[in-house]
């Protein structure tokens, strides 16, 4: 399941998009559904109503939204900042259509995935629809540990970091928080890449970063996390990695998006 | 004892010496975290004094070593730094002190089979100078400045030279002033030749700066050029709209759909202005990009570009500048001596991170030395210290310069923290 939400106050923009995403559903390895918006106001109400339902599995959760940020009344801003400070919600990927190359600063605290620039670009969109499909798939993954004889089935999309202290190890998500006996490093074999040790004690989701620095991290809660010495050479090199591979990859096989995207 | 003897006079003016010396080695090793000039004279001066007295009235060298470190270890307080670079240094000015006497004292019984008091009294400072201005420009390479090796043999040749001249000029221990006056005369000289080389040093480096930010002048002189052709451009499309709007019309009534459409999509063309490539909205780099990227497209190069940023960036203009110029630089160096040209630049901010990629084709071969990249074809000299300033600035954002290649594509990758004042 996957479903893509779509928010413009200009009809052509919505239907050009969702023919585009519909016209090569069968390509994606999850045939996306698609919701269409057109006004803030609307997107925001169905999100929170479908946050509501989470818990019982009876809505499903908008996992990419295409949001234009010269929207009417409540601008794109504007509804990026509802989403992840009212809502909390760090999961669904944010991409931002615009019609120019100029971003407010404004736009990058809301942490999008990208920017889709008017006239809209099937390849981008495509590029941009599996990436987001990756990210979801490896968010559905579980985390299991066990407390006594209790197992416990963590989504990762919900952890938000680790932090050992002697030979308890606590699990913080969004809601609520989860003790249980282990060692660090176990837990880090069982994570992906989407998880890095910043400390001897902790280990931190990605997606949960507000903001990074040399010495220190900022968590979306606004809670600050120093990186140790031994490690911040590592936490940049893995930046530098992740940003850096996408780019060198795409140029080494020639998979060179024409210029003016 | 007689204060005015040629053997203390000799003594007082090459301790005098010393200590001189060791203030260049306390500024090279703490750079300006210093009490203002004043007290550092007063300080260094006191030191000088209570240290020659000590050697002066007390005969026993254990007490004179120990004295000596507690004075260094009061000089230190005049430098603003934790207590454990303050043993650190102090430790090495000892261990310093020491390696030079164990030099001249071996140098002089074991070669020269003999004790040439003089020389043994006044060559380890002069070896000391020596040893500190190398300290000096290793610590200059390190910082990413450049040195001009020319230079420092010239400098350090003095003190050697002067060593030299002592040993001949001096042979015993001097028994009348006119010694004492050529040995001090000899030691002012090495004083002056090296605070000549540091102002020559100084004009050369308000020289660089002076480069770059002409540099940068003439950078956003393009860029305002370009936006006047730009506003210009729109202007003039404006004025043309109604001949456009009555095209449109007659190609809807006649039904002509085909040609309606691919009018539209040439109009949609027209809009981007010849040469404007980036339009982020940050105007360093939109002048930078717009600059050199269309030089790339001179030389007939495939461009690719992502541009991510917010209109104000938490780095300051000339580290831009030197970081995007330098790379850009670079890559269009490379692309002139390849058939094959393609270049891709993306710059993205994403949670206080700025990414900078600059990829390109290269031809030749590419042979690394020290971390520098030169092909077979460039100017090695040029292309090196670009990389090397770029390196400079990338430290001062606690940031990463990677440089990668394979047979034929050349990356330079870079992440930033941005600082939390953003630019204006």
């Amino acid at each position: 399941m996957f479903t893509i939400a779509i928010c413009d106050d200009e009809v052509s923009i919505c239907s050009q998009l969702e023919n585009m995403i519909l016209d090569d559903a069968k390509k994606f390895p999850t045939e996306p559904d698609v919701e269409v918006y057109s006004s803030g106001e609307d997107l925001f109400q169905d999100l929170q109503q479908r946050r509501r339902f989470s818990d019982g599995e009876e809505a499903q959760p908008v996992d990419l939204l295409f949001l234009d940020i010269g929207l009417k009344a409540l601008d794109g801003i504007c509804i990026g900042r509802k989403i992840r400070e009212e809502l909390e919600d760090e999961n669904i990927q944010i991409v931002y259509i615009s019609s120019k190359k100029e971003y407010a600063m404004e736009l990058f605290d809301n942490r999008p995935m990208n920017f889709l620039l008017k006239p809209l670009k099937r390849d981008k969109i495509n590029q941009i629809i599996e990436k987001a499909m990756k990210l979801a798939n490896k968010g559905r993954h579980v985390f299991e540990f066990y407390k006594g004889k209790r197992h416990f089935r963590i989504p990762i999309s919900q952890i938000i970091y680790f932090e050992s202290n002697k030979r308890k190890i606590r699990l913080v998500t969004e809601k609520q928080e989860y003790e249980f006996y282990g060692k660090l490093v176990d837990v880090k074999n069982k994570l992906g890449h989407e998880f890095i040790t910043i400390h001897q004690s902790h280990i931190v989701h990605i997606q949960y970063i507000a903001m990074y620095s040399y010495e220190k991290i900022t968590l979306v809660s606004k809670e600050e996390l120093s990186v140790s010495q031994p490690y911040r050479a590592a936490v940049r090199e893995a930046l530098l990695k992740k940003k850096g591979g996408e780019f060198c990859e795409s140029f080494q096989s020639g998979n060179i998006a024409v210029f003016n995207e | 004892m007689n204060l005015f003897s040629p053997e203390t006079l000799l003594y007082l003016m090459s301790n005098g010496f010393r200590v001189y010396v060791i203030f260049l080695f306390f500024e090279a090793l703490f750079q300006k975290n210093r009490a203002p000039k004043r007290r550092i004279f007063i300080g260094f001066f006191g030191y000088f004094l209570l240290n020659s007295v000590v050697f002066l009235y007390y005969e026993r060298p254990l007490i004179n070593l120990i004295v000596n470190l507690v004075f260094l270890f009061g000089l230190t307080n005049l430098y603003n730094i934790r207590i454990k670079l303050r043993i650190f240094s102090i430790m090495l000015v000892c261990i310093l002190d020491l390696v030079c006497e164990s030099i001249v004292y071996w140098f002089l019984t074991g070669i020269l089979g003999g004790s040439y008091p003089t020389t043994g009294f006044v060559a380890p400072d002069l070896l000391m100078l020596f040893f500190v201005v190398v300290l000096q420009k290793l610590l200059e390479i390190k910082h990413g400045n450049r040195i001009s090796l020319w230079q420092f043999f010239c400098i350090i040749s003095v003190p050697i030279a002067s060593i030299f001249i002592v040993a001949v000029i001096l042979w015993e221990m001097p028994n009348n002033y006119l010694d004492v006056a050529t040995t001090v005369v000899i030691l002012l000289m090495n004083v002056v030749i090296f605070r000549l080389s540091n102002i020559i040093e100084g004009y050369y480096r308000q020289e660089y700066q002076l480069a770059v930010q002409q540099k940068q002048k003439d950078i956003y002189k393009s860029q305002i050029i370009l936006q006047r052709d730009v506003a210009q451009w729109l202007k003039q499309f404006r004025h043309d709209m109604k001949n456009h709007l009555i095209a449109l019309r007659h190609l809807v009534d006649s039904g002509r759909y085909e040609e309606l459409s691919q009018y539209i999509d040439d109009m949609g063309e027209r809009i981007e202005v010849k040469g404007e490539y980036a339009q982020s909205g940050n105007f360093t780099v939109d002048g930078i990009l717009n600059v050199k990227l269309h030089e790339a497209k001179q030389i007939g190069s495939e461009l690719t570009l992502e541009v991510t940023i917010p209109k104000r960036l938490g780095i300051c203009e000339i580290d831009l500048n030197i970081i995007l110029g330098n790379l850009l630089d670079n890559a269009i160096t490379a692309l002139s001596e390849t058939s094959d040209r393609r270049l891709s630049v993306k710059l993205e901010c994403d949670r206080n991170v700025l990414f900078i990629g600059v990829s390109n084709t290269y031809g030749g071969t590419i042979s690394e030395r020290n971390g520098f990249f030169f092909t077979t074809k460039e100017s090695k000299i040029e292309h090196g210290f670009g990389l090397a300033s770029v390196r400079s600035v990338v430290e001062r954002y606690q940031g990463e310069l990677k440089l990668q290649y394979d047979g034929c594509h050349f990356f330079a990758t870079v992440v930033l923290y941005m600082k939390e004042t953003r630019q204006e």
